[in-house]
C-alpha cells in the first residue's frame, strides 16, 4: 500500500484501493458514463485536479493549453451562456460547477481531469500504470480509450424545449464517425485528438493537448479541396468537389454555431462563397398539429467514406485567369458572433487555401 | 360629463394621496399594511397622514372631441353590459384584468372616474350605496394592490342589494388580499347578505364562479352589472357557463375529427406545402345546411420557398447577415374562414395573412361572441407571435399581439397590433394592454387601453397578457376607452400599432 491514497481520498476510494488490482485485472469496467449533465456525487469527495497536476504535471500542462480546459472561459461560450443561461450548458463546457454554479473557479476548471477520470471515487485510466496503482486507487477503463469516453458531449439530441425535434441530433459527431471509413479502420476519436506522444521523460503516452480546430495541421488536413474554374462569356464557373481527408467525421462538426465558409475570387475582386453548415428550418410535424425546428439540409463536407460534397460557384469575370480559393472554420458564424458583440472574424480560422487556373472551353 | 359618454386618457397616480384620502391616522408608509378594511376607517375628522394632501391626486382629463349622445343616467347605478365578468369572461383578460372589465361600466358610467375614497366613504356611511360603488370601483381600479378597496365595494354593493357586483368585488379582494380577505368577508357584517349565496364559499376557496345567467337582451337595454340580476340567486335560474350577461353565448367549439382533417388536407391543397393547424372555431349551421369555420394554421417559409426553387436559392433568400434576419426558422400565419358542406367538403370562403412575426407563439381565443352587442356574433382573435431572433436559446422574447375582431360577413371590425417585450428588462419599460368593457353603459362593449410605465431597477416580466405583476404602487396607468361607435359599427379612433 506505499503511497496510498492522498489527503483528499474519500473511505469509498480508499475501500476500493483493496480491490483495485482486481478490477484492473478483470476489465470489469467496459463503459464509462461520460459527463453528459453532471459527474457523479463522487466527485465532490475525489482528489482535485491540482492533486492530478501534483504528480501528472506533463499531462497538465497539456492539458492547460487546450480546448478542453477553456471549455468554460472561451470568451464565445460566455457570450452564449450570457445570452442563454442554460443549466444543461455547464454539464459539458464546466461539469464540476453543476452541482455549484456559484463556484467560478469550478467552472473555470472547464472539462478538467476529474471530468473524465473519475468515477464513483474511481479514477479510471484505459490502461493503467504500475506506478499509478502504486499511487492511488485506480480503475481500469478501457472504454476511456474508446468513441464512447466521448459520446455523452460530443453525440446528443436536442432537448424536448418545444422548439426543436428532440429526435433529431444537436451534435452528431459519433454519428458521422460511425458513418466514416475511420469506424471501418477502427480509428478513434482518441487516434486524431488524443495521438500518443513522447513525453520529456521519453515515454510514449497519448496526449492530452486534445488538438482539435486550434491545431492548423490538423485542419489543413481535414479537407481537401478539388475544383474547376470554367470560364464562358459572362463569368467563370466554379466547379467544387469537397472530400474529407484526414478527419472522422463531418468538417466542420460539433456545435450548431460552427459553419466553414469556402470563399472564390478572382484577381478583379469577383466573389462567391459556399457555407459549409447544418441548415435548420421551422418545419410541420407529420401530424400537422404544430411545428419544430428540423434539419432540413446539410452542406458540410461528409466524412471519408460518405461521398464528397459538390457544389458550383458563379463569379462575373469572364476575362479571369486564375480563381483564388480559401477554406475558413468560424466557431460561431459572423452573424452571430455580431449579434453577441463579438469580432464577427475573431472566430474564423483559417484552414487551406489554393487557387484553379481558368479554363477556356469553345 | 355626468352622464355624458366621455374618452379620453385617465391617469390614475397610486400613491399615498389615494390612501391619505382615507382618511387613515396613520403615516403614509403604515396605511397600506394596516388601513386593510373598511370598517378600520378612522373616525371623521382625524387628520390626515403627515405630508400628504387628503385629497385624490387622480387626475381626469375627458377628451373635448366626444360628443355625450347617450342620455344622463342620473341613476344609482347605470345601466350597461359587463362584458365578460366572471370565469367565462373571454380569456382575453387575466383573472387580475377581469375585475377592471367586470367593473368599467360602474365607473364610467356616470362620469370620467373620480378617485377619491373620502366621497365614497361619505357616500358609504350616508347610506348612498350606488355611489359609493362608483368610489370604491374606482379607487380599486386605481390602486391594483390592496385588497380592501374591491372588499369595500363588495360591501357597498351587498349592501345595495347587488349581489353580483358583490361576487365581483369579493373575487378580487381574495385574490388580492388571500386569506385576510377572507377571514374578514366571513365576519363582516356588511356581507351577511350574499354568504348565502351558492357563490359564496367557492370565492373564499379563490374560485372565480360562472356569473348568473341573464336574461336574454337586446343592445341597448342590456341589464347592468351594477344593477340586482333577478335570478342571481335563485335555485331555480342556475348559472349557464356559457351564458354571460348580456352576450347571447360564447362559442368557442374547436373543428373536431374528420372535417379537421379534411379541412388540413384542403390547405395542404391550396398551398402546396404541409400545414399546421394551430387553433380553429367551428360555428353553428346556417339555413342550408353548411357550417362556417374559422380557423388559424401556419407553415414553413422554407418549404413555401422550396416549392418553387431550390434549397440552395432558398437558403440563400431566407438567410440573412445577421441573425435577426434568419428566416429559414420561420412560419407563415393565416387565418382562413370555410364553410363545411353536409357533404363533408370544405370551400375556403377568404384566407388572411396574420403579421405575427416569424412564429405563432399562443392562440389566445378564437371565438364568437356578440362582442359589441348588437345582436349579431362577432369573431374574435387573439394570438401572439415571436420574432425571429427571439426564437432559438433566448430568453429576450420579442413578442407581438394581435386582436382582430371581424363581423359574421367576414369584414373587419377592429385590429390592434401590439409589440411587447416578455422577456425581464432591465430597468425601465412600459406594458400596454387592452380589454373590452361597456365603459359609458351603453350597452355596447368599448376598448379600454391601458399603459403603464415600468419604472426602477427591479426587471419585469410582462405576460402574454400584455401586463406585469410589478407594476409599482406609484406607476401611472394611463387609460384611453375608445367607445363602440353603433353607427359604423366599429370603434373608430383604436390605433392600429402599438
Amino acid at each position: 500500500m506505499a503511497g496510498g491514497p492522498g489527503p483528499a481520498m474519500s473511505r469509498r476510494a480508499r475501500s476500493g484501493l483493496v480491490a483495485t488490482g482486481l478490477v484492473a485485472a478483470a476489465g470489469l469496467l467496459a463503459h464509462v458514463e461520460p459527463p453528459v449533465h453532471a459527474v457523479d456525487d463522487g466527485v465532490a469527495s475525489t482528489p482535485a485536479w491540482l492533486d492530478c497536476a501534483a504528480c501528472h504535471a506533463e499531462i497538465d500542462g497539456q492539458w492547460r493549453d487546450s480546448l478542453h480546459a477553456a471549455a468554460w472561459t472561451d470568451p464565445i461560450v460566455q457570450a452564449e451562456f450570457a445570452r442563454s443561461p442554460g443549466p444543461s450548458c455547464r454539464g459539458c463546457h464546466a461539469p464540476a460547477s453543476v452541482a455549484a454554479p456559484d463556484d467560478a473557479d469550478a467552472a473555470a476548471r472547464g472539462i478538467d481531469c476529474v471530468a473524465c477520470h473519475v468515477r464513483d471515487g474511481w479514477i479510471l485510466a484505459a490502461w493503467p500504470s504500475p506506478a499509478g496503482v502504486l499511487a492511488h486507487p485506480v480503475r481500469a477503463a478501457p472504454a476511456q480509450a474508446t468513441v464512447d469516453a466521448c459520446r455523452g458531449c460530443h453525440q446528443f439530441d436536442f432537448a424536448d424545449d418545444g422548439i426543436h425535434d428532440p429526435r433529431e441530433p444537436l451534435q452528431d459527431t459519433l454519428a458521422e464517425w460511425a458513418r466514416s471509413t475511420a469506424a471501418e479502420e477502427d480509428r478513434t476519436c482518441q487516434s486524431c485528438h488524443m495521438a500518443e506522444r513522447r513525453d520529456a521523460d521519453g515515454v510514449r503516452r497519448t496526449s492530452h493537448a486534445l488538438r482539435g480546430l486550434d491545431d492548423p495541421e490538423l485542419l489543413a488536413e481535414a479537407v481537401r479541396v478539388d475544383g474547376e474554374a470554367i470560364a464562358d462569356a459572362t463569368g467563370v464557373t466554379v466547379q467544387l468537389e469537397l472530400h474529407g481527408h484526414r478527419i472522422g467525421h463531418a468538417f466542420p462538426t460539433g456545435d450548431l454555431f460552427r459553419e466553414a465558409v469556402l470563399t472564390v475570387r478572382t484577381d478583379d475582386g469577383a466573389k462567391d462563397a459556399l457555407v459549409l453548415k447544418r441548415w435548420l428550418a421551422s418545419t410541420i410535424d407529420p401530424d400537422g398539429d404544430d411545428h419544430h425546428i428540423r434539419q432540413v439540409d446539410d452542406t458540410r463536407v461528409p466524412p471519408p467514406g460518405d461521398g464528397p460534397l459538390r457544389d458550383e460557384l458563379r463569379l462575373d469575370d469572364p476575362t479571369a485567369t486564375r480563381v483564388q480559393w480559401e477554406l475558413r472554420l468560424h466557431r460561431l458564424a459572423p452573424g452571430a458572433a455580431r449579434s453577441r458583440g463579438l469580432d464577427a472574424h475573431a472566430s474564423g480560422i483559417a484552414v487551406a487555401r489554393g487557387e484553379f487556373p481558368v479554363q477556356r472551353r469553345r | 360629463m355626468r352622464g355624458g359618454r366621455w374618452i379620453g386618457w385617465l391617469d390614475f397616480r397610486h400613491d399615498c394621496g389615494v390612501i391619505a384620502s382615507l382618511r387613515c391616522p396613520l403615516v403614509c408608509a403604515l396605511v397600506l399594511a394596516s388601513c386593510a378594511g373598511k370598517d378600520e376607517a378612522p373616525a371623521p375628522g382625524a387628520a390626515p397622514a403627515p405630508g400628504v394632501a387628503g385629497t385624490s391626486t387622480a387626475t381626469a382629463t375627458a377628451a373635448a372631441t366626444s360628443t355625450s349622445t347617450s342620455t344622463a343616467t342620473g341613476a344609482a347605478t347605470p345601466t350597461g353590459a359587463a362584458m365578460g365578468a366572471g370565469s367565462t369572461v373571454p380569456a382575453m383578460v387575466d383573472p387580475a384584468a377581469r375585475f377592471p372589465l367586470a367593473i368599467a361600466t360602474l365607473v364610467g358610467a356616470a362620469s370620467p372616474p373620480v378617485v377619491d375614497a373620502k366621497a365614497a366613504w361619505a357616500d358609504y356611511e350616508a347610506g348612498r350605496f350606488a355611489e359609493a360603488q362608483r368610489g370604491f370601483a374606482a379607487v380599486a381600479l386605481a390602486d391594483t394592490k390592496a385588497w380592501k378597496h374591491p372588499f369595500n365595494l363588495a360591501c357597498a354593493a351587498a349592501r345595495g342589494g347587488n349581489a353580483e357586483l358583490a361576487r365581483v368585488g369579493l373575487v378580487e379582494a381574495v385574490r388580492r388580499g388571500g386569506k385576510a380577505a377572507v377571514d374578514k368577508a366571513r365576519r363582516d357584517a356588511d356581507l351577511a347578505s350574499v354568504r348565502t349565496e351558492a357563490w359564496f364559499e367557492p370565492v373564499m376557496r379563490g374560485e372565480d364562479p360562472a356569473p348568473p345567467a341573464a336574461p336574454p337582451t337586446t343592445a341597448g337595454a342590456a341589464p347592468s352589472i351594477a344593477a340586482p340580476v333577478a335570478p342571481a340567486s335563485s335555485p331555480s335560474a342556475p348559472a349557464e357557463p356559457d351564458e354571460l350577461p348580456g352576450f347571447s353565448g360564447v362559442s368557442d367549439t374547436p373543428i373536431a375529427g374528420a372535417s379537421l382533417t379534411t379541412l388540413k388536407a384542403k390547405l395542404v391543397e391550396t398551398h402546396g406545402v404541409p400545414v399546421a393547424i394551430r387553433g380553429s372555431l367551428q360555428l353553428a349551421a346556417g339555413p342550408d345546411g353548411a357550417r362556417e369555420a374559422y380557423a388559424l394554421y401556419d407553415f414553413s417559409r422554407f418549404a413555401e420557398c422550396v416549392k418553387t426553387s431550390n434549397k440552395k436559392a432558398c437558403r440563400k433568400k431566407l438567410t440573412g447577415d445577421e441573425e435577426e434576419d434568419n428566416q429559414l426558422e420561420c412560419t407563415d400565419a393565416f387565418l382562413v374562414r370555410a364553410s363545411l358542406a353536409a357533404a363533408g367538403t370544405w370551400e375556403i370562403r377568404a384566407t388572411k395573412p396574420l403579421d405575427l412575426g416569424c412564429e405563432v407563439k399562443r392562440v389566445l381565443n378564437l371565438l364568437a361572441l356578440d362582442l359589441d352587442h348588437d345582436g349579431a356574433d362577432e369573431i374574435l382573435l387573439d394570438v401572439t407571435g415571436q420574432h425571429a431572433y427571439a426564437s432559438v436559446r433566448d430568453e429576450i422574447n420579442e413578442r407581438v399581439r394581435i386582436v382582430q375582431v371581424f363581423r359574421l360577413d367576414g369584414s373587419t371590425q377592429l385590429e390592434l397590433r401590439t409589440e411587447f417585450t416578455e422577456a425581464f428588462m432591465s430597468s425601465d419599460g412600459d406594458a400596454h394592454r387592452h380589454y373590452f368593457a361597456d365603459g359609458n353603459a351603453d350597452g355596447h362593449a368599448d376598448v379600454v387601453l391601458q399603459s403603464v410605465e415600468l419604472r426602477g431597477e427591479e426587471a419585469f416580466a410582462v405576460n402574454d397578457e400584455l401586463w406585469s405583476d410589478d407594476i409599482a404602487e406609484d406607476s401611472p396607468i394611463s387609460t384611453q376607452l375608445v367607445p363602440y361607435d353603433p353607427v359604423a359599427d366599429a370603434w373608430p379612433g383604436v390605433p392600429a400599432r402599438r
